[in-house]
């Protein structure tokens, strides 16, 4: 089931109608120019790879349904993401309840063997295994955490959008970024010393 | 603000692009959302919204019909025209939940079909008592079997099958381009108001359960029988949805949403935990529509177990 918040509505039926072909246009255009980053972002924020359809779907829906909140408060992106943050982070903890392995399982990810199949040095990464170690990164950090860091370093938002979109105080922001980069650089050491090891 | 050392940057620049969406992703999302905004838009607000957001679906669906066929213009304009017709009579029974419609061509005999059947409706006589507006899919009276009471919840959290790395490559040039509706869905979708329902169809609508006793034919029937299975499988009760599917499959083997309701059936049967029958369905669903919209759920549901 989903939380009441998903399920709201705000727009009174007879505008909900009135308004329809507008928002129909608006709507379409949000989805083609904003679908990537948010398929992008509700991965990043640890979405299991096998719910992102619905979750994505999710996010839209709830997109469709709040468009009047929108109103140029903010920009159409970071209005999106505080979608995309709240959707997600409800997925994760209804997934949490039901099915603990999956979210735990991210939280024990080891960071030490972050690329298991990783032989040459840093540099000679692939994209395939970036992006496995960025994934096994994100998987070990704490929920408030990856947010964060996700938003700040994969996503460049700045620090007071951030805020806005996860519903933290600035200073709190500013604190769970400088843990999670602090994370970061050590499980990057470890891959370091990793592959110094296995290349003499 | 970011002050990573060099090696972090270097790393997240590496894998900048590698949790993006393919256009596959975003065709079938998109087609997806078209039909469960449809529902979701019927719900509580009556005949006129649900048909306007189907009519969305209907260019959802086109969209990427057109985008895998050969046939552009002119598949996605008999799609959404069938898929009209169908959404007239269905909302007419108090149904708003969109059909996803992922053939690329309609039999000759269908539209004819919807318009026959179109005009017999409106032509009806209005029932002496109007019957009270049938409640919404989830809140309607279970009337089922004991049985039923043990399925669990249809829809699965996990599905195990992880689908990564392929996705990228099977990326097919789909573009989906803001596809509007055509306008002239809506006046036509405010015709059947639900007041013009016969009896008998009201009967049949209120005991979900009871599939094809209802002397009706055509695409009517066949949209009413999938319709209300998959309202019965998205709200758990999915003895029901299969036995309405089952029906559907017995009275129109070869109807114009035999596809629906092949990978409809095949999800019944997850949900009721038929895992080797739901692999079995799905698997003879994706041979034999392999270029359906429908197919993405159904292949977690073939690979699963493998």
């Amino acid at each position: 089931m989903r939380p009441g918040w998903l399920r709201r509505t705000h727009t009174p039926a007879s505008a909900f109608v009135a308004g329809r072909a507008r928002r129909r246009t608006w709507f379409a255009k949000v989805y083609d120019a904003h679908f990537t980053f948010v398929w992008r972002s509700a991965r990043r924020l640890g979405t299991p790879e096998a719910n992102l359809d619905d979750v994505v779907q999710e996010i839209f829906m709830v997109a469709f349904r709040r468009q009047d909140e929108f109103e140029g408060r903010s920009s159409v992106k970071t209005w999106l993401y505080g979608i995309v943050f709240n959707v997600v982070r409800a997925h994760r903890r209804e997934l949490a309840q039901k099915h603990p392995e999956v979210i735990d399982g991210d939280r024990r990810a080891d960071s030490d063997r972050l690329i298991d199949g990783g032989e040459g040095p840093q540099e000679h990464l692939s994209k395939r295994e970036a992006a496995r170690f960025i994934d096994r990164f994100l998987d070990s950090l704490d929920e408030d955490r990856r947010a964060v860091f996700v938003l700040a370093e994969l996503e460049q938002l700045t620090a007071p959008e951030i805020a806005l979109v996860v519903g933290a105080r600035l200073n709190t922001v500013y604190s769970r970024l400088r843990l999670a980069r602090v994370e970061f650089t050590q499980a990057i050491e470890r891959q370091r010393a990793r592959d110094s090891r296995r290349t003499p | 603000m970011s002050d990573l050392d060099e090696a972090g940057r270097a790393l997240i620049a590496l894998a900048d692009d590698a949790h993006d969406p393919t256009d596959m992703d975003r065709a079938r999302v998109r087609a997806a959302l078209a039909r469960r905004l449809g529902a979701a838009a019927g719900l509580g607000l009556g005949a006129v919204a649900g048909v306007g957001a189907t009519a969305k679906a209907a260019a959802g669906a086109g969209t990427v019909a057109s985008a895998g066929g050969a046939t552009t213009a002119a598949a996605g304009s008999a799609l959404a025209m069938k898929l009209m017709g169908i959404v007239a009579i269905t909302t007419a029974v108090g149904v708003g939940a969109g059909i996803k419609i992922g053939r690329r061509s309609v039999e000759p005999g269908a539209a004819a079909k919807i318009s026959e059947v179109h005009t017999r409706r409106i032509a009806a006589p209005l029932p002496a008592p109007a019957p009270p507006p049938l409640p919404a899919p989830a809140l309607a009276p279970a009337r089922e079997q004991s049985t039923i009471e043990a399925v669990p919840p249809a829809r699965p959290i996990v599905q195990p099958a992880p689908r990564h790395e392929p996705r990228r490559n099977e990326a097919s040039p789909i573009k989906a381009p803001p596809h509007e509706a055509p306008s002239e869905a809506l006046p036509a979708a405010t015709t059947p108001p639900p007041a013009l329902e016969t009896p008998a169809a009201t009967t049949a609508a209120s005991d979900p359960c009871a599939p094809a006793q209802t002397s009706q034919s055509g695409v009517a029937g066949e949209a009413r029988l999938v319709t209300d299975g998959v309202r019965a499988r998205r709200s758990g009760r999915s003895a029901c949805a299969l036995s309405l599917l089952d029906a559907h499959a017995r009275v129109f083997p070869d109807g114009v949403l035999a596809e629906e309701r092949d990978a409809e059936r095949a999800l019944a049967l997850a949900a009721l935990g038929r895992t080797a029958e739901a692999r079995t369905a799905a698997t003879a669903f994706l041979r034999k529509y392999p270029a359906s919209l429908l197919g993405a759920r159904l292949r977690h549901l073939a690979d699963a177990s493998r």
